[in-house]
């Protein structure tokens, strides 16, 4: 089933175009990888999946719900870490995690039993009733997760989610996901570290300057580039790989 | 500019060229930030640019009055002059005080410099130059046009204009200067964060000071003015900035209150950034490492709410307010705190001086234009804090939510109007039939105006307000906002004016009063679901 469609997704800022004319699929069961160069419009493309931003051209369907015509469903269908995930610092973790739960139109009792039964896997538990403003970045990081996944959508929007985790955490996560692949969920997972993506993820996007550079399996690719890297691909994509090394002298370009 | 200020600057123990810098910087950063959040909003709403220009207008249609009272005045320099300086303070003041505070404590300048080989100093002097273009640029269009007024009608002609325009630039560097030093120092004594709550309650608590109190006291201190001795005068440091344009007074006390007014200039702008640019702010305590949980006063508040906000999206309406009353708690607290104490000065403390009591009861649109005074500041203030409040950062997840943008609206309506307004009403209204002896359609008639005011200016402030409910940051652009407001409650009880007339002709003048705000209402409410039927809820519906 066709869980993420894109048409000519297109964003636009003034004159700068940071996504353009972005047409792909995903089907369901699938785990993702979005890869792409700082500023290479992971970000932008995830906040218009998310309904966050309105797509300047085209349109995309999530769960089969257009993005443009049905905000509402699509927010029903979806979970989401954003990258700078700030969180209400007023409220205890029990808290906020109930007004997410609330916002997807879950029961609290519900949402609380499931709350407690992830941030213990993520080996956060005794903390439900502390104010976010007490967690670190890692603690914050696993709320943001289990705020994500409490409503069981169907498809997962991760931007850089191992962000601030420590190993344990990051290996916990990653299996999590592939499980929630397993059984037949959506998950696009968009980070700029090519290994953890590599090791993760099933699928790759490969996306520059906005415009889509590849797609399909993480295998199928190394089946084409046969005996290199997966960063000595990205950048022979990029063309970043022909570039000349540099000396000191020429970049200070003081003659020296 | 910077190689006249060059000795100054050195004089302060700041590097020119590295403090000149940074000024720049800062400047083209604060500008930078304001169309950001413009371009973030879709281009839609006002160009910062377009507010700045509309707020000088706005001083320089205001300062018509004040050339009125210098023209008034031409007898009498030194009063016109000191008129002029008063004039500077209240233009000074409106304009930097949403300016001073985010730059000096809602930046994250450390975060960005703190590592780069600038002084406190550097920086402060970097942030008092800032602060001084925004000073002098609101002094221009505040006073352009009464010093045309004063050159024209000063006796001699000419002559207290040039002098006072020497006294209005030293008012100008002080005025920035202390703005500055105060919110500087207590960013160094309390920490940025500590600092930045303390100096919302100060301006909240500032506000209701200037529109109860202040303009009341100052109606007999002005009638008492001619009447004090030049000894006096010396005294009162507006007296030293206004001197330099007074010829009535001998010309030692002129000399001695300009001497005054050099000393404590020059003492504000070197002496203060020497003293207190010295070592660095107090850290801000690491929030990881705080464990203890503060103590929790929200629970009863969003306890007295629940029966007002039923069902999910109530519950996660609650849930937001309870978010910013925890982090905002100083400031709405306070806002919460005034009208009862307000209250009680009025009913308890002045309760012997039956003198403006007794006046007050008895003249009912008095008592109607009063109470919708009251009632417009806690629209804008109680509902500015929390449809601006401080969890900006935080919203993506209300943005991400399943919530009716309208309902949202209407909800977080029934939780202001509750918070306090209605029930602070309801406490009045029994009041006026208990102390004044009203009947119950006599007190209803004087608590609806100023209730359908509260209902209009919360609409009002919905179907403006450039952010989503519980989203807006402590930011140049909130501030900004809250500027906005602040012209507003002075604008507003204008249009209550014609309800106070009404109110003297009764029974059509009361129902045509009355039927008036309601039409006010209604459009009102039609600007809102046409802005949201347009536009979609700030914050909830996709960023265009």
């Amino acid at each position: 089933m066709l869980m993420l469609e894109l048409d000519g997704l297109t964003r636009r800022f003034g004159d700068l175009t940071a996504v353009d004319h972005l047409s792909l699929r995903i089907e369901s069961g699938r785990l993702v990888g979005l890869l792409g160069a700082n500023g290479a419009g992971k970000t932008t493309t995830l906040s218009m999946l998310t309904t966050l931003l309105a797509p300047s051209e085209g349109t995309a369907r999530v769960a089969g719900h257009d993005i443009r015509t049905d905000v509402m469903a699509v927010r029903r269908s979806l979970g989401y870490v954003p990258e700078h995930g700030a969180v209400y610092e007023g409220l205890s973790a029990h808290e906020y995690l109930e007004l997410a739960g609330l916002l997807h139109d879950l029961e609290p009792a519900v949402a609380l039993r499931r709350a407690e039964r992830l941030l213990a896997h993520f080996e956060l538990s005794g903390v439900l009733d502390n104010r976010l403003a007490s967690f670190s970045k890692g603690m914050r990081r696993k709320v943001l997760v289990t705020a994500a996944l409490l409503h069981d959508p169907p498809v997962l929007f991760l931007d850089e989610p191992m962000d601030g985790l420590d190993v344990a955490s990051q290996r916990r996560l990653a299996d999590l996901l592939q499980q929630l692949a397993r059984e037949g969920k959506t998950v696009l997972y968009s980070s700029h570290v090519l290994q953890q993506v590599e090791e993760i993820c099933q699928d790759l996007v490969l996306i520059h300057e906005g415009r889509l550079l590849w797609q399909g399996e993480v295998a199928a690719l190394r089946a084409e580039h046969q005996g290199r890297t997966l960063t000595d691909i990205f950048l022979d994509m990029t063309h970043d790989a022909g570039r000349a090394a540099v000396s000191w002298a020429d970049l200070l370009g003081d003659g020296r | 500019m910077r190689r006249w200020l060059a000795p100054f600057l050195a004089l302060a123990g700041v590097a020119p060229v590295r403090t000149w810098a940074l000024r720049r910087a800062l400047r083209a950063e604060a500008r930078g930030q304001l169309v950001l959040q413009y371009e973030e909003r879709g281009r839609r709403g006002m160009h910062p640019d377009t507010g700045r220009i509309l707020l000088l207008v706005l001083l320089a249609l205001l300062s018509i009055g004040v050339a009125a009272g210098v023209a008034f005045l031409r007898g009498r320099p030194d009063l016109a002059v000191s008129l002029l300086v008063f004039a500077q303070g209240g233009a000074v003041l409106m304009r930097s005080a949403g300016e001073v505070a985010p730059l000096v404590l809602g930046s994250d300048d450390r975060r960005v410099l703190g590592w780069w080989p600038v002084s406190e100093r550097e920086l402060l002097v970097a942030r008092g130059l800032l602060i001084l273009e925004t000073v002098l640029e609101a002094s221009a269009a505040m006073l352009a046009v009464p010093l045309v007024v004063l050159l024209v009608v000063g006796a001699p002609p000419a002559v207290p204009a040039l002098g006072a325009l020497v006294g209005l630039a030293l008012h100008a560097i002080c005025l920035a200067a202390t703005m500055l030093l105060a919110v500087h120092g207590l960013g160094r004594l309390l920490g940025r964060q500590r600092a930045r709550r303390v100096v919302e309650v100060l301006g909240s608590i500032s506000l209701v000071i200037v529109i109860n109190v202040t303009m009341r006291a100052l109606r007999p201190l002005l009638g008492q003015l001619d009447g004090l001795s030049a000894w006096f005068l010396v005294l009162v440091p507006t007296y030293w900035f206004g001197a330099w344009g007074a010829l009535a007074q001998p010309t030692w006390i002129r000399a001695l209150a300009a001497a005054l007014a050099l000393v404590t200039t020059a003492g504000l702008a070197v002496g203060g950034v020497r003293v207190l640019g010295r070592g660095r702010e107090a850290a801000d305590a690491d929030p990881t490492v705080r464990r203890s949980q503060p103590r929790d006063w929200t629970g009863p508040v969003i306890g007295w709410l629940a029966p007002w906000l039923p069902g999910r999206a109530g519950r996660a309406m609650a849930l937001l307010l309870q978010a910013h009353l925890r982090e905002d708690w100083r400031f709405t607290g306070a806002l919460l705190f005034l009208p009862a104490a307000l209250l009680v000065y009025l009913l308890v403390i002045r309760i012997d001086d039956l003198g403006d009591l007794q006046r007050d009861l008895h003249d009912v649109p008095t008592l109607v234009s009063t109470f919708s005074l009251w009632m417009s500041f806690l629209a804008l203030s109680l509902g500015g804090a929390i449809t601006c409040s401080v969890e900006s950062q935080a919203s993506w997840l209300l943005n991400g939510g399943v919530l009716d943008g309208r309902g949202i609206l209407a909800l977080q309506r029934r939780a202001i109007r509750w918070l306090i307004p209605l029930p602070l009403l309801v406490v009045l209204g029994g009041l006026l039939m208990w102390r004044a002896g009203l009947g119950p359609l006599e007190a209803a008639l004087v608590i609806v105006p100023a209730w359908l005011t509260f209902e209009s200016l919360l609409v009002f402030l919905q179907a403006t307000a450039p952010s989503a409910p519980f989203s807006r940051a402590w930011s140049r652009e909130g501030q900004g906002f809250r500027g906005f407001h602040l012209l507003l409650i002075m604008v507003w009880p204008l249009a209550t004016l014609p309800a106070m007339l009404g109110y003297r002709h009764p029974p059509w003048g009361v129902a045509v009063a009355l039927g008036g705000q309601l039409v006010v209402l209604g459009l009102l409410r039609l600007l809102l679901q046409w802005r949201v039927g347009r536009l979609g809820v700030f914050g909830l519906d996709p960023r265009p």
